[in-house]
């Protein structure tokens, strides 16, 4: 059983409001690159794919930069909230939401790419704008690869570990997120907690992935 | 009701040379697989952007290279039907044509969606889940979705290609029927000679890459389509 609950909890905050934005900003990304032709197309790809291909930690490093109070977005967060925006609970939410972005639109892309065009064509031959038509027709066609995405983007969020710790540190009862826990507790030896803290990951991990499979089988 | 086609379309290394002028009453594109008559189609309905020329429904600009003109598909107040019935299978056949109505509160969609079911036979089926519906079926709710916003132009993309003898034969009669009382401009691309026989009272005959010329036929006499599609051959 877990001394402290703190982390467990930090955990599913961060995790359920990065895959919520990931969800969001993801379907957007996704929809824009299958629908849209646009220049630098390929570049947008390359770096909503990045996260996927670099260490996270080197992710950390340049949210770190990019962030930091040297920076311009880091000195203008500080000016408009009173304080930095590294080494806080919303460093950690952007670092699990830059990770699970791409598992988002990967697989948002695919699926909607997939979708019967002639069934789009028909909403839009009917008079439906763009947006209407993505609405009614291309987002529902294409759920069961989106939920797919999301499930696999709220799995990696859950286990969100080294840019979490360059940009939101490892602050007990502030930024410690579980998989972070787990690190420390190894480090001083205590394998029980890293047992016990593993295991709930991997079990709340799991039933997310279940759950999101049955959700996606499911007909609405 | 009537439809001008003046156009080039070029769509990654396929073009076609599409010229005819389409009235009221139906209209069959035949010709060989390829020959760009769906193409073409997609073009009146502005999915498609040609490269060069000009579209006019009812006398009004809808698409002009030289002027600059593109006038949106969704404001072309053109119907389409394609070759496989492309329903939503999560909604129900109410919804389906339903939903198919912009700007209108949901009450008064239901209601002109019921009016175009049971004017193509299909209120019976109004409850029924969509991805038990047959081929035929599923065309009538298709043709429903098309003819819902009082459409002056309908487009049948292969309409009946995926239907049984039965259902072929019944479609087209409401085809026929709708088109007439409607007041419509009818295009139907299509294969079939049963097809052409029993709708068309004008075919356009394509080549592969090009329009070949438009024929007066007389709809239910095959010796007039046949003549026509004869020339066809000999070309």
């Amino acid at each position: 059983m877990l001394n402290d609950w703190f982390p467990l909890w930090m955990t599913l905050r961060v995790a359920t409001v990065a895959t919520a934005i990931a969800t969001v900003l993801g379907i957007a990304i996704a929809y824009l690159l299958a629908k849209t032709k646009f220049r630098g197309r390929a570049l947008v790809e390359a770096v909503v794919t990045l996260p996927i291909v670099i260490p996270p930690t080197v992710m950390g490093y340049f949210l770190l930069t990019a962030l930091g109070a040297n920076s311009a977005f880091g000195r203008a967060w500080e000016k408009l909230t009173g304080s930095a925006i590294v080494f806080t609970p919303t460093a950690a939410v952007i670092a699990a939401t830059i990770a699970a972005l791409p598992f988002v639109v990967r697989a948002s892309r695919a699926a909607i790419e997939e979708v019967d065009e002639r069934a789009e064509a028909a909403m839009r031959v009917a008079g439906h704008r763009e947006w209407k038509v993505a609405v009614l027709v291309t987002f529902p066609l294409a759920r069961r690869g989106i939920l797919a995405g999301v499930a696999l983007a709220g799995a990696r969020a859950l286990g969100e570990f080294g840019a979490t710790v360059m940009i939101a540190g490892n602050i007990p009862g502030r930024t410690q997120t579980l998989p972070i826990a787990v690190f420390d507790s190894v480090q001083a030896g205590d394998i029980g907690q890293a047992r016990s803290g593993s295991l709930l990951l991997v079990g709340i991990a799991v039933a997310a992935l279940v759950a999101m499979t049955m959700l996606s089988r499911r007909r609405p | 009701m009537s439809v001008h086609v003046h156009v080039d379309i070029s769509v990654r290394d396929f073009a076609v040379h599409a010229q005819c002028d389409v009235p009221s009453g139906i209209t069959a594109f035949t010709g060989p697989s390829g020959a760009g008559k769906s193409l073409t189609l997609a073009a009146m309905a502005g999915l498609v952007r040609p490269a060069t020329g000009r579209i006019a429904i009812n006398g009004e600009c809808v698409f002009d290279k030289t002027q600059n003109v593109h006038v949106r598909s969704q404001e072309r107040g053109i119907g389409m039907v394609f070759q496989a019935p492309s329903l939503l299978d999560h909604r129900s056949p109410l919804d389906n044509v339903a939903l198919a109505i912009p700007r209108q509160k949901k009450n008064l969609r239901r209601e002109m969606a019921m009016h175009w079911l049971q004017r193509v036979g299909a209120e019976h089926l109004v409850a029924k889940n969509t991805r038990q519906l047959s081929g035929g079926e599923r065309q009538r709710i298709s043709l429903a979705r098309a003819l819902v916003n009082g459409c002056s132009v309908l487009l049948l993309d292969e309409p009946f290609t995926a239907l049984d003898r039965e259902s072929r034969s019944k479609l087209r009669q409401l085809v026929v029927e709708i088109a007439e009382s409607e007041n419509l401009a009818v295009v139907v691309v299509s294969h079939d000679v049963e097809d052409i026989v029993a709708m068309a009272t004008q075919v356009v005959l394509f080549e592969p890459g090009a329009t070949v010329g438009t024929y007066d036929v007389e709809q239910g006499n095959p010796a007039s389509v046949l003549e026509v599609l004869a020339r066809q051959q000999r070309s």
